[in-house]
């Protein structure tokens, strides 16, 4: 899962990832990224997605932005790239250029 | 509230708006500019329109929509209303509740429901669409210009519809997810492109809540659906949500106001715009050309100057785009009132009422108890304090039957309709003429006369007045009046149905009797006798069976549905001048004047609008009321019932016992009872299931001693009397010998 070198933190998120707990990994998020390496986060084991997590994952994204570092977001499980997909978006999501 | 019953509750709105759209558009016949009247038209199509959405009935909105924008611009002055217009929207009414039940009841509509939608609303257009173009080019003449002018300036060549979402921050939290309105909008069409903004407020990475929605959508979506399928999917959100929905090939101008009421600035909704492949480059330059120019363009008094056109473009607008934002004004308004409404008028379920009624009528009794007590023990001050309690009872409980008291006007206007459709069915001009429609009756009352007064209001316009051309030659005016009016009189509630036609053809009558043999050929019958003669079982006047009285129907039937709830009808005719009905009706079904006889211990309770008298037995009578079950009462048979038998209570009577005789449906009999107790003012009390099949009994009543009382189900007990001991009526001869046979 990594081609990028030394510097890098993997996180992996599983189960829910909706309006019900996605503050919780927003926090999860900036903790990580706030190590200032850069980030691959694994989507494989997420088995519900809504709006809410893809606007944690958003955030996320643009906070590693502004840290200047970079942020992956790996291995969408199936309801994570649907939810990517409708909303146009799915040029976020690795696995999309490696398949 | 579940589904269902929001779905109930929506069909019996739908029924009182189309009654109230009815009774607008009859009055509209009389009074066209009238605004309200159009108001309430529109507003009545407008809300089964914007409720039917709701529900997602399709077909109702789609068939409502084309009725509603045809309302919109009469009401905005684009036409007049006439009589003709009038009877198509009455039939568009009709359609309406057709389609209305259809989609409730979750049917899809037949081929023939669809045809006659497509044939109304054909005619519709037919009334409306060419006026509507020859009013536009006569006033607006700016507008037409802009059509006109160069195509490419005017319109995009987007082929799709442009959809631009900004949600409102609450939305998730709403349940409303956007990705929802994407799988739905997908369902309609093919999404060709979205483009997904997120924060573009800028909000600060820390700060920002995931759980807040921060979306904004730019979608393109090839569908075939029309715009008010389109906008279905926002039915929900649109409340909150900044929603612009663009046709394909929308006019440029109509991107630039979009551009402009979007939060973001204009260059990146620009560029948005043409990546998501809604304008071309070269179109976006043109928007902002056109922009600029307005935005500097001094303005002039010239007719063409750019700020006008921006102010036309603005009323346009509204008629487009901003649609959902008036409508959820209009709802929001709608609401409001309704609320307001509401403070007004309460709906109960009838069952309570009922329920406090009968808790009412049990602390009648209750106070009466006490009374009595009060009365036994002498103490003044105590007996002092329960007559103002006993009174403060009797107002309530009258106040608790004058909850369930409707104005009688509800049920008069629908009459409305029916003149007017039956008068253009039989050729005749007739007028309905509605008096005291505020006079008020019991609820159940009401709900079962309209029935008989459907007969009756029928019978008088088809029967009862002449043809234009009879009237003419009669010197009457050549349309006729129907007069419906209702009053209170003495307790009882009274409505007479009155025509100024021909009236009753007495020597007509008389024959036709005679030939069925119900009356004798020497009998001498008053005029009022006769005329009552119609009311006679398989009694028909009608010459000729037209489709409005030939339905098996006679007014025999009329006069037993009115009996049934304890009503009279009489009839008053004069030949030439008219012929008059009167119902007489008692104000409520929960409470009668009882008479109040005794036999034994027991007391029973006779309705006293069926006692016709009373009379003593004598010695003689009673050994001859022994013998034969009838007596000879002023040379009429009067069948007898002696209610200490047919109630099999034990003991003989005393010293004497009396005779009621009731009356009803024309047939007299006499019930023998041991004592007369006099008047006694009853709340009916129904009797549980068990007793339901009991005959002879109708119900029952505490008395304030606590006793229960039954009330004597006359009907049922003279029909039984008249079986078993023979039969006396006032049309005497033929039936005494009848009578005479059975025994």
């Amino acid at each position: 899962m990594s081609d990028i070198g030394v510097e890098q933190e993997e996180i992996a998120f599983e189960g829910d990832m909706t309006i019900y707990n996605a503050e919780s990994f927003k926090q999860d998020l900036f903790a990580v990224i706030e190590k200032k390496k850069n980030v691959n986060v694994d989507l494989t084991d997420v088995s519900e997605f809504d709006t809410a997590g893809l606007q944690a994952l958003l955030i996320g994204k643009s906070y590693a932005l502004e840290n200047e570092i970079e942020l992956k977001l790996c291995a969408a499980s199936e309801p994570v790239s649907e939810v990517f997909k409708l909303y146009g978006m799915s040029e976020l999501l690795e696995s999309h250029h490696e398949s | 509230m579940n589904l269902d019953s929001a779905q109930q509750g929506y069909l019996s709105e739908c029924h009182e708006l189309l009654i109230e759209m009815e009774n607008a558009l009859l009055q509209l016949e009389d009074d066209p500019e009238n605004s309200d009247l159009i108001n309430a038209v529109f507003r009545a199509a407008h809300t089964i329109k914007g409720t039917g959405g709701v529900f997602g009935f399709d077909d109702v909105v789609a068939f409502t929509h084309v009725v509603e924008n045809a309302l919109d611009s009469i009401r905005a002055g684009e036409f007049k209303i006439n009589s003709e217009l009038i009877a198509v929207f009455l039939s568009l009414r009709d359609q309406m509740e057709i389609v209305v039940e259809h989609a409730v009841n979750g049917e899809t509509l037949s081929g023939e429901v669809k045809r006659q939608n497509d044939d109304l609303l054909a005619a519709l257009l037919a009334l409306t669409g060419g006026e509507v173009e020859a009013e536009a080019q006569a006033s607006e003449s700016e507008i037409v210009e802009e059509d006109d002018g160069d195509e490419d300036g005017s319109f995009t060549v987007n082929d799709n519809w442009h959809l631009s979402i900004r949600f409102s921050k609450d939305a998730l939290r709403d349940g409303m997810d956007p990705l929802s309105i994407l799988r739905y909008l997908a369902g309609m069409g093919d999404i060709k492109q979205v483009v997904a903004l997120f924060n573009e407020s800028g909000e600060d990475n820390i700060d920002i809540s995931p759980i807040d929605c921060h979306i904004g959508l730019e979608i393109e979506l090839f569908s075939g659906e029309d715009k008010e399928a389109i906008e279905s999917a926002f039915e929900f959100i649109k409340e909150d949500c900044l929603v612009h929905i663009l046709p394909p090939r929308a006019k440029i101008k109509h991107y630039i106001d979009m551009i402009n009421s979007l939060p973001e600035e204009d260059k990146k909704i620009g560029d948005i715009l043409v990546s998501c492949g809604a304008l071309t480059q070269s179109e976006l330059d043109g928007v902002i050309d056109e922009q600029t120019e307005s935005s500097f363009a001094p303005e002039t008094d010239g007719e063409k100057s750019a700020g006008n056109r921006m102010l036309g473009e603005l009323v346009e607008e509204k008629g487009m785009i901003q649609k959902e934002v008036v409508e959820a004004a209009a709802e929001k308004q709608q609401r409001v009132r309704s609320l307001n409404s509401a403070a007004k008028t309460i709906r109960v379920d009838s069952e309570k009422l009922d329920a406090l009624v009968n808790l009412v009528g049990e602390m009648v009794i209750a106070g009466a108890g006490t009374d009595l007590i009060a009365r036994k023990l002498g103490d003044d001050s105590l007996v002092e304090s329960m007559s103002v309690m006993s009174r403060l009872v009797e107002e309530i409980r009258d106040s608790a039957l004058r909850l369930r008291m409707v104005q009688i006007g509800e049920t008069f206007n629908r009459f409305n309709r029916v003149v007017r459709d039956v008068s253009s069915d039989l050729g005749k001009d007739i007028r309905l003429d509605i008096v005291g429609a505020e006079t008020e009756l019991d609820k159940t009352v009401v709900e079962k006369i309209g029935d008989p007064l459907m007969h009756l209001v029928r019978n008088a316009m088809d029967h009862g007045i002449e043809s234009a051309e009879e009237r003419t030659a009669a010197g009457k005016p050549a349309y006729g009046s129907l007069q419906l009016n209702a009053y209170h009189d003495s307790g009882s509630i009274v409505i007479e149905v009155e025509d100024d036609g021909a009236g009753l053809k007495r020597d007509a009558i008389l024959e036709k009797a005679i030939a069925k043999g119900i009356v004798s050929n020497g009998q001498v019958l008053s005029d009022q006798e006769i005329y009552r003669l119609i009311f006679e079982p398989g009694f028909s006047t009608a010459e000729q069976v037209t489709n409005l009285s030939g339905r098996g129907v006679g007014m025999d039937v009329v006069k037993k549905n009115i009996e049934a709830l304890r009503g009279l009808v009489d009839i008053e005719s004069e030949a030439g001048v008219g012929t008059k009905i009167i119902i007489r009706m008692p104000l409520t079904l929960a409470i009668i004047d009882g008479f109040l006889v005794g036999v034994g211990h027991s007391s029973y309770v006779i309705p006293l609008d069926m006692v016709f008298e009373c009379v003593e037995l004598s010695d003689a009578e009673r050994i001859e009321a022994r013998q034969h079950n009838y007596i000879n009462l002023r040379d009429e048979v009067l069948p007898l019932m002696r209610l200490r038998e047919s109630f099999n209570i034990k003991g003989e009577s005393g010293g004497r016992e009396n005779i009621v005789v009731v009356q009803c449906g024309g047939i007299k009999a006499g019930l023998i009872v041991d004592e007369l107790r006099g008047e006694f003012q009853t709340v009916i009390k129904p009797l549980g299931r068990i007793f339901q099949g009991l005959k002879g009994v109708s119900g029952s009543t505490i008395l304030g001693s606590g006793e229960v009382a039954v009330i004597l189900d006359v009907p049922g007990l003279v029909k039984q009397v008249a079986e078993t001991g023979g039969r006396a009526s006032t049309i005497g001869p033929a039936l005494l010998h009848e009578s005479s046979v059975v025994h």
